[in-house]
């Protein structure tokens, strides 16, 4: 009788793979016989609990989509993306082994503990940060903005749509900011600017094709700044993308910057949530994970709205640079004039702007006043 | 979509190579309708998160499209895609940082009283799931049906060594099962 089979010999046959029939020892021997057997038994065990699983309906009509609305002439993008290997030609073996031993010095040894993946939650997460993080100096942004929906109701219809947003942060000083929309021809149409260092308070509006300046002094800084507020709603809108499946990511070029973009078209929030999402879009830079564009369509309390924010222009300058009128606006020609201390010791500016409203109507003599 | 030449073996019996062409799409959708529960498998048996198994299959098919659509060579379109969804899959679980292997004292999940056809595949799963990933990697793709050259290429392994390494992670499997059948309380001693 021939030799035993090896361990590898009777797997090769159990698998198909010696190459011939089998080898015939693996019958004639009732030892290798029973270890062939074995063999077959656990390896139709694998098979059985990892191979044979149907893939089910929803998770293929899941998959589909995703690779359908990933097709050509569409936005492509998985949920994380890894550089792409291409193997170069022969001709190029020797430039290539150049280039590569240049990239492993300068790039790869440098960055040997950096990833070199990146995911949509971890873009959305990092976004969420610099969103947050402490900057110093002056930030002034220009972006365009419109809000539709229940967001849309919390600003006067004439106000509605998409604007332009001029919007200038101390980083060094908290509650000093201005926030003024603008018309097309560069017109403030509605504003806020609080100074803390100064202690103003001024608000600015447009009705009736009449301007208002509101300008107080000795004022509290305000509880909830516009700045704040805008990136509070950005934080948590993020925070939805990250919770929601179905995220895909791709790259661009936005403006000569590279830029992820982040995108989901179905948000899995649970059902029950007073906020919902159901689809949004981040473009988020490469370098520096600042938001440059987002926009989402979703649900506040079954109330529908949308969000449109495009970054038009961000600039730094030190904090030296400050000057009073960063954190101002000024009155236009034919615009009424509100001037005076806070009457109402509050943070929050409405009381100031109804409080000096009121008293600047006239009392009527004897019997109450209407209009 | 455009369309792309493809580069296609067929049996011996017919002319080894033809060029035919298809739009990306059908040869994508074809390819899909083949593979994709196949690359789930695995995806889901390397890295036991349904939701990161659907993120290969998609990365892997992504990749076919722009393979396909640069006029990539596609003579073995089951290694290929097995290959692009292994590498994805070793990507993913460098990216978790820390693999648990799953220790039976540990699991206090409520089990069945009678076992079935399902608890046998959930036992087996689970003795792949502890598995180093090398091991785990090998009996995944040989689940699937690919062959030793086939495992080889996505692996990145020799493929003369397939057949040992194979046999020695099917004995580790097998070591695995039975240690998970000895770590059960008998019935009378609960």
């Amino acid at each position: 009788m021939s030799r035993c089979l090896s361990d590898e010999e009777l797997q090769a046959i159990a698998d198909g793979e010696s190459g011939t029939a089998g080898d015939p020892h693996a019958t004639e021997c009732a030892s290798c016989a029973k270890r062939l057997e074995a063999r077959r038994r656990i390896t139709g065990r694998l098979v059985e609990a990892a191979g044979t699983a149907a893939l089910p309906d929803a998770v293929r009509d899941a998959m589909r989509a995703r690779l359908d609305a990933g097709g050509a002439g569409a936005p492509r993008g998985a949920t994380t993306l890894r550089p792409v290997r291409r193997a170069p030609g022969w001709a190029w073996a020797a430039g290539a082994a150049a280039a590569a031993a240049l990239v492993f010095f300068f790039v790869v040894v440098p960055g040997v503990d950096r990833r070199t993946t990146v995911s949509a939650a971890e873009i959305l997460g990092r976004s969420r940060t610099a969103l947050g993080a402490d900057v110093t100096g002056i930030e002034v942004l220009t972006y365009d903005l419109a809000l539709e929906g229940v967001l849309g109701d919390l600003i006067p219809r004439d106000h509605a749509g998409r604007f332009t947003v001029e919007e200038t942060i101390d980083h060094d000083r908290e509650g000093r900011y201005r926030i003024v929309k603008l018309a097309a021809n560069g017109q403030v149409v509605e504003g806020a600017a609080d100074d803390s260092l100064r202690q103003t308070r001024v608000r600015y509006l447009r009705a009736d094709g009449n301007g208002f300046l509101f300008r107080f002094t000795a004022a509290e800084p305000t509880a909830l700044s516009a700045p704040a507020l805008k990136r509070a709603l950005l934080q948590t809108l993020i925070t939805l993308m990250q919770t929601s499946s179905g995220q895909t990511l791709q790259e661009l070029q936005r403006d000569g910057e590279a830029c992820y973009q982040v995108e989901i078209r179905e948000s899995l929030v649970p059902a029950g949530l007073p906020f919902a999402l159901e689809r949004a879009r981040a473009v988020v830079t490469a370098a520096d994970s600042r938001l440059v564009e987002f926009s989402a369509a979703g649900s506040v309390a079954d109330r529908p709205f949308t969000i449109d924010f495009a970054l038009r222009s961000r600039e730094m300058r030190p904090a030296a640079s400050a000057q009073d009128s960063d954190f101002d606006i000024a009155p236009q020609p034919g615009d009424v004039v509100f001037e005076g201390n806070v009457t109402i010791a509050s943070s929050n500016p409405i009381w100031d702007i109804v409080s000096r409203s009121l008293s600047a109507i006239p009392p009527a003599p004897g019997r109450p006043h209407s209009r | 979509m455009g369309t792309t030449g493809l580069v296609a073996t067929l049996p011996s019996s017919r002319s080894p190579v033809v060029e035919v062409t298809r739009p990306v799409e059908g040869i994508v959708a074809g390819l899909f309708d083949g593979h994709a529960a196949g690359l789930y498998r695995l995806s889901l048996t390397m890295l036991h998160d349904p939701d990161q198994a659907q993120d290969v299959v998609q990365d892997t098919f992504l990749r076919l499209i722009t393979h396909v659509e640069a006029g990539g060579p596609l003579a073995n379109a089951r290694g290929w895609l097995y290959t692009v969804a292994a590498h994805a899959c070793r990507d993913r679980q460098r990216g978790l940082g820390r693999w648990l292997p799953w220790i039976a004292a540990l699991d206090r999940r409520p089990s069945r009283e009678s076992a079935d056809a399902a608890d046998g595949r959930a036992v087996v799963l689970r003795a792949i799931r502890a598995l180093a990933p090398r091991d785990r990697l090998l009996v995944a793709l040989r689940a699937q049906g690919l062959s030793y050259q086939e495992i080889a290429q996505a692996a990145g392994i020799q493929p003369a060594s397939i057949g040992r390494l194979l046999a020695r992670a099917l004995d580790r499997l097998q070591k695995e099962l039975d240690g998970q059948v000895a770590a059960i309380p008998h019935r009378d001693q609960r």
